[in-house]
């Protein structure tokens, strides 16, 4: 730790001597006494002025927890030469603010003693955050040498985004061969009837469909929709973010905001959920299903960053367990960056089902319509046709409507689609 | 504390000085800065050495002392009191006793040195007294050094 002069003891030393010097100079005994209190306490304070030595180690509990919530940081703090009045002062991540009445502690702590001190903090905002670092500041008991010293903390806390709980879910297309809730639209044993027909050589029996038959006095069948598992792959574009203005969240908090929100959803319907962000820094989790999965996906867009990077990723990159063939996928972009961008076209050409929430950059910026956001958002609409061209399901979402709206949007769009491609 | 001090060292003698400079030190305590703490501190020193100087009963010198060391601990403390924070009881008594402590004693330091300036048999007990100190507190600057060598040996 290291040692200062408190902000009296220098005034307490000029005073003193200038007392002194006073009374001999000017031969006025009572000046020299009047500096006496001052000379003496400076003298007093620096001799008993000693270095606490104060360790300072922190936990948080919970360690996860939704934005909004409260935690509890503990710092146990131990001082081998003890300090009459200790003042510890968090330092917390940005994201964490303390609540009303702990932003510090002020503490009497003998030597070689420990204390443990609690100070509730309150998530304001999602994200994987270090807490535990503290600013100390401990002195005798005339105050007069400050020594001081800032602990690090080591303690993380997942900040969990809050989540709009969806009930309206983008249908995925296509199904993978392992059995699941949804129903499938290829034919076999299933619970959902799809069609009768007549019967085949090779049809088992135990399809017959007794009363078709009956009717038409010739053997008819019953086809079914299996029941299948989807693959859903929440993709996250993270090349970039937009400053958070006023009042309103950063494009990259409403895109985790988003994923966070589908992607419970989806796990809630037992469908398989992976993540890719991609970014500066590549990461994804593969798809998987259950409450320890659901905690995995929560971490893992807890630690969506936008990292700068010049490198140009290709989704080639992403390992195919990852991204299966017949996997929904949704992708949550601001389209700031012509790298996501690319990856999302590349995609839709690699024949994935791909539905886009486009996150409303301009309407996040508020810019008025000069020509250059106005050559921008052409840009921007270029590349949203360009993505309908190849198959892409895309829709806008600006963070004020609820996302539910967005996803009902996207739901009625795809089965027009549907069904003007049927005919 | 300080506007005691201030009013005490004005009514006492009043000069035009020493109104502007009592003045000027209590503006400066109000002012929640360790410069204008310093500023006020040695304004109001000042002033009452001023009123000392036109006549003021030396008697008053080591109490105005002991006051204005108080004020000042009490100013500084203020200052660096966290704004949105909380202060143990124990440590605020313990402070609090060590400021009484140390004003009693600045107290008696001022007295004995105006009775050491003033008498002859003070005189002696003041050299007595700076010999005390002067004993004291090398001893306890050895006692700290030999402490902290003590702790690093083991």
């Amino acid at each position: 730790m290291s040692a200062s002069a408190s902000p009296t003891l220098a005034s307490w030393v000029v005073l003193g001597v200038a007392g002194a010097l006073a009374g001999v100079v000017l031969g006025e005994p009572a000046l020299a006494a009047l500096g006496a209190p001052f000379a003496l306490a400076a003298v007093a304070g620096i001799a008993l002025a000693r270095d606490p030595r104060i360790r300072v180690r922190a936990s948080v509990r919970p360690e996860r927890m939704l934005e909004g919530d409260e935690a509890l940081v503990t710092y146990d703090v131990h001082a081998d030469g003890g300090s009459e009045w200790l003042e510890l002062r968090p330092l917390l991540a940005p994201g964490l603010v303390a609540q009303e009445g702990a932003a510090a502690r002020v503490l009497r702590i003998a030597p070689g003693d420990h204390r443990l001190v609690d100070l509730p903090v309150r998530a304001e905002r999602w994200g994987g955050l270090v807490v535990g670092g503290a600013r100390v500041r401990g002195a005798g008991v005339l105050g007069a040498v400050w020594f001081t010293g800032t602990a690090t903390g080591d303690a993380a806390v997942r900040v969990l985004p809050g989540i709009e709980r969806l009930r309206t879910l983008v249908t995925p297309a296509r199904t993978q061969a392992a059995v699941g809730p949804r129903r499938s639209s290829a034919r076999g044993d299933g619970l959902e009837l799809a069609e009768v027909r007549p019967w085949v050589p090779g049809d088992h029996a135990r399809r017959l469909h007794w009363r078709a038959t009956a009717r038409r006095g010739e053997p008819h069948v019953a086809e079914r929709h299996p029941e299948r598992a989807a693959d859903v792959l929440i993709f996250l574009d993270t090349f970039a973010d937009l400053p958070s203005p006023p009042a309103r969240e950063g494009a990259l908090t409403l895109a985790v905001r988003a994923a966070a929100g589908l992607a419970e959803a989806h796990l809630r319907v037992r469908d398989r959920v992976g993540v890719v962000a991609f970014g500066g820094v590549l990461n994804w989790l593969a798809p998987g299903s259950g409450v320890a999965h659901a905690l995995r996906i929560a971490d893992a867009l807890a630690r969506s960053e936008v990292f700068m990077s010049y490198v140009a990723h290709d989704v080639a990159m992403v390992p195919p367990a990852i991204l299966p063939s017949r996997a929904l996928v949704l992708a949550i972009t601001p389209l700031l960056d012509e790298r996501g961008a690319r990856a999302l076209l590349d995609l839709c050409a690699r024949g994935h089902d791909v539905t886009v929430i486009e996150i409303d950059a301009p309407a996040l910026l508020g810019r008025g319509r000069d020509p250059v956001t106005r050559l921008w958002m052409l840009r921007r609409a270029a590349m949203r046709a360009r993505l309908a061209e190849l198959g892409a399901t895309t829709a806008i979402w600006d963070g004020d409507r609820p996302l539910e709206a967005v996803l009902g949007e996207v739901t009625a769009f795809r089965r027009a689609s549907r069904l003007a491609a049927h005919g | 504390v300080a506007a005691a001090v201030a009013l005490g060292a004005v009514l006492v003698e009043p000069t035009g000085a020493g109104v502007v400079l009592g003045a000027a030190g209590l503006a400066l305590l109000a002012v929640r800065h360790p410069a204008a703490l310093a500023g006020g501190l040695a304004a109001l020193a000042v002033a009452a050495a001023v009123s000392l100087d036109q006549g003021a009963p030396s008697a008053a010198a080591p109490l105005w002392g002991a006051a204005l060391l108080v004020a000042g601990a009490l100013a500084e403390r203020a200052l660096t009191l966290p704004g949105d924070g909380e202060v143990e009881i124990d440590a605020l008594l313990g402070w609090l006793a060590g400021l009484g402590i140390l004003a009693g004693v600045g107290l008696a330091a001022g007295a004995l040195v105006l009775l050491g300036a003033t008498t002859s048999a003070g005189s002696a007990a003041v050299g007595l007294a700076a010999g005390a100190v002067l004993a004291v507190v090398p001893a306890a600057l050895a006692r700290r050094r030999l402490g902290r060598g003590g702790r690093g040996a083991r």
